[in-house]
């Protein structure tokens, strides 16, 4: 019997044009994740058909994968209920075990071999025409199917069995798609949470579909291996598989001892009836009369008549009791995220911020907007599903009116997941003891806004009423629908689409809160992209009414003549000034966004560099000034995104040859106003404006000295998508020197450093992304600024009243003036230049550390552990005067910034940290009070250091710049905190260094030769220097370093001069595991 | 007060030609129209009731013409289709004072008052409070006619009413389509001949989308008065009498054969005069428009 069923069941599927379609999607898919997980490797040698790539399709399965498996899989067992046909096949002399059996393996193998499509567009990639034949190299055979099996096959075989379960457990078609979706869902939070997490191994266990273990195991793998590797198969997969797949059997062994035909088939009437008495025998009581009504058909009966429509809608949606348990299942999984997961970005939980509570709905948000779409197209179809519409639609009702009901009912569901959010926020805020964080605006802001909360809601729901009127078919609305939902949010996360104004209902910025400068330039552009997808969604509304037909169905292009009279000339006329308003915002945007350059994509970024490289290379080698001093005139002006200044530049020519033009790399936003050569205008020769580089003729001696006198002005206008132009933002700016003032000479910094991307613009390929220590030019360079020597300098900045600015130096003297804050600081002593400059609205916090005034400048409220920084800087400068020399300054300054740019800053007597770095850090552990320690003594070490070793920008330099600070302050956690604390701290690092090496664009380097990226020295050389210390003692390994650092103090540094000394000191025994660590790459 | 439709035509996609050419006029009172499944009356029902348009042609209730002015139409309207579900966790209180509401009633007690009284009427008062997907499916046929009766409408379209009922809610029904068929146009469809003959005093007979016949029943019955004939024979010989005579009809009783035959004189002597019925008519209609078409 189970052959002939699956017979039956394949033959029929298989038939059927819908399947092939299906077929031809998932193969489409093949390629298509294929493309976006290429994009995320970005090593050279990584190709388009590598293993690793599809291992991570086969495990993620996609979302078509998932929408097919969904409608394919229930309707194998539920077609019986659905179309009735069960009164007759469940009472055929059939076996009901044995039916069951049949028809979940044909829906098993229905699934395998539709998604065998998706492993024919694999293996289609190399011909599809999406990259050249060199991306390419031979199929993978046995890695595919490898990984078909261990992944894909494995979860359609869960997914099977928990639609079947679910489905007899429940006797609902809508069982099997939401348990369908849950595991999706379930996915998805696992994926999102994997970044971060502070326990990956529970992570990779909790995702059903052993995704986040693929993608840790495969994204570790060098890139060569990436194309070949078969996935390692670790013991956490196993037990993953032993959880999910185990579990699934145990569910499918239940579903299958439950199922019974006398069972299921009472799903034709979904509860037993009650019976109903009736009085017989009295057929119809001739007695009545019905009496007489008055009708009312005016308009406003017609608007009176919508909103009674809209409540009594709206209860018919909340009534069900489906309703009311998925409403508590979100409530409970907003409720256990706000109480278990609510991690900052480094370290581990964190006070129970608004900004925290509100973060739910972004990882929530998939199954929200999910759920509240099917919900929509199920209640916009309600009439068709329910079979009553042809009584409906022949009552005397304009269509906006029953429809439009339809639609606000659904905007109050939308507004009930809201506020169910936002109480739950407040729960988890009060349980947890933040009671005084509770923010209302906040809450308000991001679930009742647009910024991915109700009115981001409402835009689907849009889009969802839309296609209702346009397809009239339920279930291609779902499709349609749901499926361009996951198509638009997935496109851009993978990269294929850059432009947010191509994203509906996408606004930007909504994953970028800071805590001390709320959603900044992004308020306004939220607010404008809103604008753009709110006229589009008036157009969808009308045009949804327009295209509502009442009755039975008609030809599809009827529907798209305008003579109806659904809606009336008013409303045609505002859904034509919606969609002249769409088009018209939309340019809008395009001048604000693009025009004005807040935005470029990729490709034309590295389009740009590339032409920089190939028109202004020779500049490497024409001879230079360097800037020796700098007086710095700068007013901000936040509340306008706006610097003024005055600069001037101490030009010395130390290239021992005459120098006749100076050439100035000016940053972008920058107008300059004038510019003065040794106090006289002096004319700019030459300007290549889009390069943003120009020529200044005039003649410098060798050995001579003079000054380049700059006046400009820096604004942002326009308003950003995805750049926070943290350099010049309302409450917490943070800018570098070089972000206003040029830079001299050829720029390096801006070539391309990824040989792909030099491969794209036929460019060299780069064997080291830094010079080597035998380069000279480079090796004399300040690998800060390459551009300048260390110099004293003097600072005098401004800004608003109620904003206080830190720059580097001492503070001089402060002073109000026309409603504005003065400041001048200065230099104490020649440092390098990497001066920068922070204005924001401060709380103060001030204590001593050896005589030297510390002070805290922080966000109000921020005040959590203003003790465990207190501690930890006077531990780390006691530290720094008992281990390296004297603290460097006579007075520091450490700042809270914004989250935008690095986690650390140092610059002379400041240091600045990021808001996620462990302000509002929960530091009742101790990881997390030796994480602060940590990081708090790594830059009062970097103060140290940096003012006594100048470092040479050649390989090799951020061992010194990043990894010997961080391994010397290990000391001082190791001192504070004990080895274990250590050694959790530098599991970290391995695990972080294991997961991003995979990453490496071009080819790894040994530390000795490290180039400066992101994943090797803070991880691989900061634990390797710290087991160097370990294994030298941490009083020799100081003593060395100092005597080192003494030694070289009249030359530039390289960190080949201390590994050779240190090198030289280490015991025999351990010279090997040196040797390893730092001159080899494993 | 009449319905007047004139050269009524509609084509589905996949090419079948549902109504042919109708033009049919209805006066006030019970209207039956009789037809095969398949026959065009639902199509019919669902053109005049505005939830299908018509190819070509034109539909006029009392100065209304329901191809350009619809919603006017609805206002007059009452509908009962031939199947129809309902909202099963809706009550049939709130369901219809929701219809009540949407037909226009817009003052509450107004509504209160006329939902109520039909719930009486077609005998729903007690179960009034039950969810409708607890419903038989007599007790939702006549919640079904309780909605078409909201609102008082110059119109009533029935169609198949009575499909499936048992010979008790069938009786249920007659009761309450006389009384309502007094002051308003009611069309009837249905393929059950004793539907019409209770009920209709004008009827039409659709076959295969075309009009075959329209009349009251007394005078489509009368006509074939002397020109029936009836006759008791095995069941072998079928086919020789479908071959020599027009047969139109044949019929089990008591375990043997009984066939009608129209002619205008006695076929033989072993024929009886049969008085005629509507069932008879509708049944030479059909068995004529049969011969016409293989014709």
């Amino acid at each position: 019997m189970i052959p002939g069923i699956l017979k039956f069941e394949l033959k029929s599927r298989f038939k059927q044009p819908l399947t092939v379609l299906f077929f031809l999607m998932l193969a489409f898919q093949g390629i298509w994740y294929t493309q976006g997980n290429y994009e995320y490797y970005v090593n050279d040698a990584t190709l388009m058909n590598g293993a690793a790539l599809f291992y991570k399709n086969f495990a993620g399965g996609g979302i078509i994968l998932i929408v097919i498996v969904a409608i394919i899989t229930g309707t194998l067992l539920y077609k019986d209920i659905q179309y009735k046909s069960a009164e007759f096949i469940y009472a055929l002399p059939i076996r009901e075990k044995r039916f069951f059996l049949g028809r979940f393996f044909s829906a098993f193998l229905i699934n395998i071999v539709l998604v065998a499509g998706m492993f024919a567009g694999m293996v289609l990639v190399p011909y599809s025409g999406i990259a050249t034949p060199d991306k390419f190299g031979p199929t993978p055979w046995g890695q595919m199917i490898h990984g078909f099996l261990i992944l894909t096959v494995t979860n359609l075989f869960m997914l099977t069995t928990v639609c079947f379960a679910s489905l007899v457990i429940f006797k609902r078609m809508a069982a099997g798609y939401l348990s369908i979706f849950a595991l999706v869902v379930l996915f998805l939070m696992a994926e999102a949470v994997s970044g971060n997490a502070a326990n990956i191994t529970l992570v990779q266990l909790v995702d059903p579909f052993a995704y986040v273990y693929t993608a840790e195991v495969l994204d570790a793998l060098p890139a060569q291996a990436k194309n070949t590797s078969y996935l390692p198969l670790q013991p956490v997969f196993f037990l993953n598989r032993l959880i999910w797949i185990g579990g699934s059997l145990l569910l499918f062994f239940m579903a299958y001892r439950r199922f019974s035909f006398k069972n299921f088939i009472t799903a034709l009437s979904a509860k037993p009836k009650k019976k109903m008495v009736e009085r017989r025998g009295d057929p119809v009581n001739q007695q009545i009369i019905v009496p007489g009504v008055t009708l009312t058909f005016s308009s406003i009966e017609y608007i009176r008549k919508f909103w009674r429509l809209s409540i009594l809608e709206l209860r018919n949606v909340v009534r069900p009791v489906n309703f009311k348990i998925i409403l508590g299942i979100l409530a409970l999984m907003f409720f256990l995220q706000n109480m278990m997961w609510n991690a900052t970005y480094y370290i581990g939980p964190q006070q129970p911020v608004t900004s925290s509570m509100t973060l739910t709905r972004l990882t929530m948000g998939v199954f929200i907007m999910m759920i509240l779409m099917i919900w929509s197209g199920e209640l916009f179809f309600k009439d068709k599903t329910c079979n009553i519409w042809q009584i409906t639609d022949a009552l005397p009702v304009p269509v906006w009116v029953s429809q439009l009901s339809k639609f606000v009912a659904m905007c109050g569901v939308a507004l009930i997941m809201a506020l169910t959010i936002i109480a739950f926020g407040m729960l988890s805020q009060l349980l947890l003891g933040g009671w005084n964080e509770i923010d209302l605006a906040l809450y308000a802001d991001d679930l009742l806004g647009y910024k991915w909360g109700w009115l981001t809601y409402i835009l689907n729901i849009t889009w969802v009423f839309f296609l209702a009127g346009l397809t009239g078919n339920r279930f291609l609305t779902h499709i349609i629908g749901v499926g361009y939902y996951f198509f638009n949010i997935i496109s851009f996360d993978m990269g294929i689409m850059e432009e947010l104004r191509f994203g509906f209902a996408l606004p930007p910025g909504i994953e970028d809160y800071s805590e001390m400068n709320g959603y900044g330039i992004w308020s306004l552009a939220a607010f404008w992209y809103f604008m753009v997808w709110a006229a589009l969604g008036g157009v969808f509304v009308l045009l949804g009414i327009h295209f509502w037909r009442r009755g039975a169905s008609l030809n599809f292009t009827k529907k798209l003549l305008f003579k109806t009279n659904q809606i009336n000339w008013q409303g045609k006329s505002v859904a034509l000034i919606c969609l002249v308003g769409f088009f018209f915002l939309q340019s809008f945007i395009v001048r604000q966004v693009n025009d004005k350059g807040n935005f470029e994509t990729d490709a034309m970024a590295n389009l740009k560099d590339a032409d920089y490289e190939k028109q202004y290379k020779w500049l490497e080698a024409i001879p230079q000034p360097k800037i020796t001093g700098v007086n710095l005139s700068l007013d901000l002006f936040p509340d306008k995104r706006r610097a003024a200044y005055q600069a001037d530049l101490t030009l010395t020519n130390l290239s021992g040859m005459a120098i006749d033009t100076l050439y100035l790399n000016t940053a972008e936003f920058v107008e300059i106003k004038e510019v003065l050569w040794n106090n006289k205008t002096v004319d700019i020769a030459w300007e290549d404006a889009e390069m943003d580089i120009l020529a200044i003729a005039h003649k410098l001696d060798s050995g001579a000295i003079a000054t380049l006198t700059i006046t400009a002005d820096k604004q942002y206008t326009g308003f950003t998508q995805s750049d926070p132009q943290p350099d010049l933002t309302f409450n917490g700016l943070f800018m570098g020197a070089r972000d206003i003032l040029p830079i001299i000479g050829y720029q390096a910094d801006r070539e391309l450093d990824k040989n792909r991307d030099r491969s794209t613009y036929n460019l060299e390929k780069i064997t080291s992304r830094m010079a080597p220590v035998t380069d000279s030019v480079a090796l004399s360079q300040d690998v800060f600024s390459p551009d300048a020597r260390w110099f004293n300098g003097k600072i005098t900045v401004s800004t608003i009243e109620e904003q206080t600015v830190i720059a580097p130096g001492v503070l001089k003297r402060t002073w109000e003036k026309n409603r504005r804050n003065y400041f001048e600081y200065e230099l104490e002593k020649a440092a390098p230049f990497d001066w920068y400059f922070c204005s924001a609205s401060f709380e103060k916090f001030e204590f001593q550390a050896r005589d030297i005034p510390v002070s805290i400048f922080y966000k109000k409220g921020h005040n959590y552990n203003l003790p465990l920084y207190q501690k930890s800087m006077q531990a780390s400068i006691d530290f720094v005067n008992e281990q390296l020399g004297n603290y460097p300054f006579s007075e520091v300054r450490l700042i809270q910034i914004p989250f935008y740019q690095n986690e650390h800053y140092v610059f002379p007597n400041g240091i600045a940290i990021s808001e996620k770095e462990g302000w509002i850090a929960d530091s009742s552990g101790i990881p997390e009070k030796a994480y602060i320690l940590f990081s708090t003594a790594t830059q009062v070490i970097r103060h140290w250091l940096f003012q006594h070793m100048p470092i040479g920008n050649v390989q090799g330099a951020d061992m010194l710049k990043v990894a010997l600070p961080e391994a010397v302050a290990l000391q001082i956690v190791h001192k504070h905190y004990g080895e274990e604390t250590v050694e959790g701290l530098l599991k970290k690092k391995q695990d972080a260094y294991g997961k991003e090496r995979g990453n490496e664009p071009n080819t790894e380097p040994p530390l000795i030769q490290a180039d400066g990226i992101d994943y090797l020295e803070k991880n691989k050389g900061t634990i390797a220097l710290y087991h160097l210390s370990r294994g030298l003692g941490f009083s020799a390994f100081n003593k060395e370093l100092v005597a080192v650092i003494d030694e070289f103090k009249q030359q530039v540094m390289q960190f080949g001069l201390l590994y050779d000394l240190m090198k030289t000191r280490i015991p025999e025994h351990l010279a090997n595991d040196i040797k390893e660590d730092f001159e080899k790459v494993n | 007060m009449n319905l007047k439709i004139e050269n009524l035509n509609k084509t589905y996609s996949n090419g079948v030609q549902a109504l042919k050419n109708v033009s049919l006029t209805i006066e006030k009172g019970m209207f039956g129209l009789l037809g095969q499944n398949g026959a065009g009356k639902s199509t019919l029902m669902r053109t005049i009731a505005t939830l299908q348009d018509a190819d070509s042609g034109s539909i006029d209730f009392n100065g209304i013409d329901v191809g350009s002015q619809p919603d006017k139409l609805r206002e007059v309207l009452g509908y009962l289709p031939q199947e129809f579900g309902v909202y099963p966790t809706a009550t049939a209180m709130e369901l219809l004072t929701h219809i009540a509401d949407m037909k226009g009633i817009s003052d509450a007690a107004e509504r209160k008052m006329q939902v109520e009284a039909l719930l009486e009427k077609v005998n729903l008062w007690d179960v009034r409070n039950k969810k409708l997907g607890g419903y038989s499916g007599g007790m939702k046929q006549r919640f079904g006619i309780a909605q078409a009766l909201l609102g008082n409408p110059k119109l009533i379209i029935v169609d198949e009413p009575t499909a499936g009922l048992d010979p008790m809610e069938r009786n249920r029904f007659y009761n309450l389509l006389s009384e309502i068929g007094e002051n308003t146009v009611v069309i009837l469809s249905t393929h059950i001949v004793e539907d019409v003959s209770t009920l209709c005093n004008q009827m039409a007979i659709i076959g295969k989308g075309e009009l075959l016949l329209t009349g009251t029943p007394d005078h489509v019955e009368s006509a074939l008065r002397g020109k029936l004939w009836e006759k008791q024979i095995e069941k072998h010989e079928l086919a020789k009498y479908e071959n020599e005579m027009t047969v139109i009809s044949s019929r089990f009783h008591l375990g043997k054969l009984m066939i009608t035959v129209v002619a205008d004189d006695l076929p033989d002597g072993n024929f009886w005069t049969k008085n005629p019925t509507l069932e008879d008519a509708y049944f030479n209609v059909l068995s004529n428009k049969k011969i016409t078409v293989q014709a």
